[in-house]
C-alpha cells in the first residue's frame, strides 16, 4: 500500500504515518505541502516505516524535509533506540559515508570584492590543493599505525602535526574527535582505501564553496559567529576508508541478524543489539571511521588557509565556526516521556541541532544554540541555522542537513544534456571548477529541492532558528 | 546512461540517491558473467594494461546473498586491487567458482563506483531462460 494513503496531518509542517504492521512507533516527516505532494509516493516514506520495525527504536521514526530515497534508511533520516531496551546500532541508518558533513570556515583580511575578482583564479588554485574526483589521493600517505593514530584522534591529529591551531577543535561536533573510537576491528581493505585519501574532496556531492554572506536574519548571532562577508564551506567525508567500513559491517550485520532474530524489512537495515559484540565492534570502527572524516576536513581546511594566504596574504585568514557530521550514531542523553535515556542517535544526512544550553554545544556558543549548517545546491544558496530546545524535545536535537536530491543522478544527466553548465554558473556570477564534466551535470541546481523551502520548514516547525544565508561565488566539485 | 554496446544486456534504472542496474541473462552463472560485464561496463576508462584473471568461490546461504557478495567481489577489485574487472568465466562446471579477467587502467578515464548496497538487491527467474537480478549502487 502506498504510504501516501495512509498520511495523517499533524500541523502545517508536521505529518505522521500511524504505526501498522510490524512498526513499533509511528513514522513523522517534517515537510510543508508543496514538499510533501513531491513525496506522497516516494519510496522513501516507506523507508520511514520500515525503519520503524527495528528493536529498540524509542519515540518515532523521524524524517526532515529533505528526506530522499536512499538505501535502507532514507537519506534525513532520524531514529534512536535504546540499548537497555535491545536497541540496535545499523550501519544503514548511518550510511556509507561515514561523518559525511560540513564545515564552514569564515574569511577575514580581504575585502569581498577581491575574493569575488579573482574567483576563477581562486577555484582553480583550490582544486589544484585539495585533490578532488574520483578516487583521487592526496600527497598525504599514511603507514598503518598513522591511520590508527588518525582513527583514534581525528582533528586533534592533523592538528598536532601542524595541520591548524587548537582552536579550530573548539568548534567542531564533538571536538573534531568521537573518543569512543576503536580502530581494531577496521579491515586491511579499509585501511588501503584510505591510506592515502586524507585531505581530499573525493565525488558526488562532495565540494568545496566560497560564498558571500547575501542576507542576515540574525546580525548578533552571525556576530557572535565570527560571520561577516566570506565564508568556505567544505562538504566531505570519510572517503574510501569509510565506505569500506560500512562495507565490512554489511556484510557483519547480516549474520547478526539472523543470530539476533531480528526482521528486516530491507538487508540493508542490517543492525545488531547495540551492546552485543558486533554491535560494538561496528560503534568502535564507526569512530574511527567519524576521526578520518575530521581528520580530512581538518586537512582540507589546512590546504584551503595556504591557498588563501597565497592569493591575499598573510593577513588572509580562515577561523572554523563549525563542523556538523551527517552521517553518524551517536550515544546521547534525551529526555523521554519524562526521563533522561541515554539512546544510540541515527543521524543520516541529518544534522544535531542542539539548542541553547546545552552541555554540548561550544562554550562560545552556547548561549546561543549549536550553529546547524545547511548547504544547498551549488547554484543557489546555504543557511545557517542554530539549534532549539524544541528540537531536542521533538527530534532528538535534530535538523535537516541540505536541500534533498529531487532528480537521480541518471535524470540530472538527462536535464543537463545540451547544456553549458560551467557557463550557466558563470552567468549567476559562480566560476565552477570541477574535477569530472559528469560529475557537474550530476549536481545542477535542478537536481535538488530549493533548500529555501527546506529551511522554511525547519524553521516553521521551530527546530532551528535562521542566521545567514550565504551565496556561492566560487565552486570546486568532485 | 545504458550500456554502450546495445547487445549488452544491462541497463540503468532510477533511483534518487544513486544508481540502480539490472542485468539479464539467460541461466544463473550467465547473470553473474553479465554482471561483471556491466561492472566493468559501468566504471569504463581506458585499459593501460593486460588483463589478468582471478580465480573467485562465492558462497551465501541464498541468491540474494551470493548476488550482493559477488558484486561486493567485483567492487573489491575496483576499490583495493585498483583493476577493473571486465568480465567473468565459470571454472569448470560449478557455477560457484569463477575467473574474473581484470584489466589495469587509466583511472582519470573511470566513472566511480563507491559502494554496493542491499537496498532492494533481487535476484529471480523471470520466465524460463531469463534471469533478471538487480542492485544499487553508491556512486
Amino acid at each position: 500500500m502506498s504510504p501516501s494513503r495512509n498520511l495523517k496531518r499533524v500541523s502545517d509542517t508536521l505529518w505522521e504515518l500511524p504505526r501498522q504492521g510490524a512498526m513499533r512507533v509511528p513514522g513523522r516527516v517534517y515537510a510543508s505541502e508543496e514538499l510533501m505532494a513531491e513525496l506522497r509516493d516516494d519510496p522513501s516514506l516507506d523507508q520511514v516505516r520500515n525503519v520503524a520495525t527495528l528493536p529498540g527504536i524509542v519515540g518515532y521514526s523521524l524524517a526532515m524535509p529533505d528526506i530522499h530515497w536512499g538505501y535502507g534508511f532514507p537519506i534525513g533520516g532520524v531514529a534512536a533506540f535504546d540499548p537497555e531496551d535491545g536497541g540496535v546500532i545499523s550501519p544503514g541508518g548511518v550510511g556509507f559515508d561515514i561523518n559525511c558533513g560540513v564545515r564552514l570556515l569564515a574569511v577575514t583580511g580581504v575585502k569581498e570584492k577581491k575574493v569575488r575578482e579573482h574567483r576563477g583564479e581562486l577555484g582553480r588554485a583550490l582544486l589544484e590543493a585539495v585533490p578532488a574526483g574520483t578516487g583521487r589521493g592526496g600527497p598525504l600517505k599514511l603507514k598503518a599505525h598513522e591511520l590508527d593514530q588518525v582513527g583514534r584522534g581525528g582533528a586533534r591529529w592533523a592538528v598536532e602535526r601542524g595541520f591548524g591551531g587548537p582552536e579550530d577543535l573548539l568548534h567542531c561536533e564533538e571536538g573534531g574527535c568521537a573518543a569512543w573510537a576503536d580502530p581494531e576491528p577496521v579491515s586491511a581493505d579499509a585501511r588501503i582505501r584510505g591510506y592515502d585519501q586524507l585531505g581530499t574532496l573525493g565525488s558526488g556531492n562532495h565540494f568545496l564553496e566560497v560564498q558571500a554572506v547575501e542576507e542576515l536574519y540574525d546580525a548578533e548571532a552571525a556576530a557572535r559567529l565570527g560571520i561577516d562577508a566570506i565564508t568556505v564551506l567544505i562538504h566531505t567525508g570519510s572517503r574510501g576508508f569509510g565506505h569500506q567500513v560500512c562495507d565490512d559491517f554489511l556484510e557483519t550485520m547480516q549474520k547478526a541478524s539472523k543470530a539476533y532474530g531480528i526482521e528486516l524489512a530491507d538487508r540493508q537495515l542490517c543492525a545488531a543489539p547495540f551492546l552485543s559484540p558486533e554491535g560494538q565492534a561496528y560503534f568502535g570502527a564507526m569512530g574511527a571511521a567519524m576521526n578520518f572524516a575530521f581528520a580530512n576536513r581538518q586537512l582540507v581546511t589546512h590546504r584551503v588557509r595556504e591557498v588563501l594566504a597565497r592569493m591575499f596574504g598573510e593577513r588572509a585568514e580562515a577561523r572554523v565556526v563549525y563542523d556538523v557530521c551527517h552521517n553518524i550514531a551517536k550515544r546521547e542523553t534525551h529526555a523521554v516521556g519524562g526521563r533522561e535515556r541515554e539512546l544510540v542517535v541515527h543521524r543520516k544526512g541529518a544534522t544535531r541541532a542542539f539548542g541553547p544550553g546545552h552541555p554540548m554545544v561550544p562554550e562560545a556558543y552556547r548561549a546561543l544554540g549549536q550553529p546547524v549548517l545547511v548547504p544547498g545546491d551549488m547554484g543557489r544558496y546555504s543557511y545557517v541555522l542554530l539549534g532549539t530546545a524544541r528540537a531536542g524535545a521533538e527530534t532528538f536535537g535534530s535538523c535537516c542537513h541540505g536541500a534533498g536530491r529531487r532528480l537521480s543522478r541518471n535524470k540530472a544527466r538527462a536535464a543537463a544534456r545540451g547544456r553549458n553548465i560551467k557557463k550557466e554558473m558563470a552567468a549567476r556570477g559562480v566560476s565552477l571548477q570541477a574535477a569530472s564534466l559528469r560529475g557537474a551535470e550530476e549536481e545542477i541546481s535542478d537536481a535538488y529541492k530549493d533548500v529555501a523551502d527546506v529551511v522554511d520548514v525547519v524553521v516553521r516547525a521551530g527546530l532551528a532558528r535562521p542566521v545567514a544565508r550565504l551565496r556561492p561565488f566560487a565552486v570546486v566539485k568532485g | 546512461m545504458a550500456s554502450a554496446d546495445p547487445a549488452m544486456p544491462w541497463q540503468l534504472l532510477d533511483h534518487t540517491a544513486d544508481v540502480r542496474l539490472e542485468v539479464e541473462a539467460a541461466s544463473w552463472p550467465g547473470l553473474l558473467e553479465e554482471a561483471a560485464a556491466a561492472f566493468g561496463g559501468f566504471v569504463g576508462g581506458g585499459q593501460t594494461g593486460r588483463t589478468e584473471a582471478r580465480p573467485v568461490t562465492l558462497s551465501g546461504s541464498d541468491p540474494v546473498e551470493v548476488w550482493v557478495r559477488w558484486w561486493r567481489t567485483l567492487l573489491r577489485l575496483w576499490t583495493v586491487e585498483r583493476v577493473l574487472p571486465v568480465r567473468a568465466e565459470m571454472l569448470g562446471s560449478d557455477p560457484r567458482v569463477l575467473a574474473v579477467p581484470a584489466a589495469a587502467l587509466d583511472l582519470s578515464r573511470c566513472e566511480d563506483i563507491k559502494a554496493v548496497t542491499w537496498h532492494a538487491a533481487s535476484v529471480e527467474q523471470a520466465a524460463p531462460g531469463c534471469w533478471r537480478g538487480t542492485i544499487v549502487l553508491d556512486v
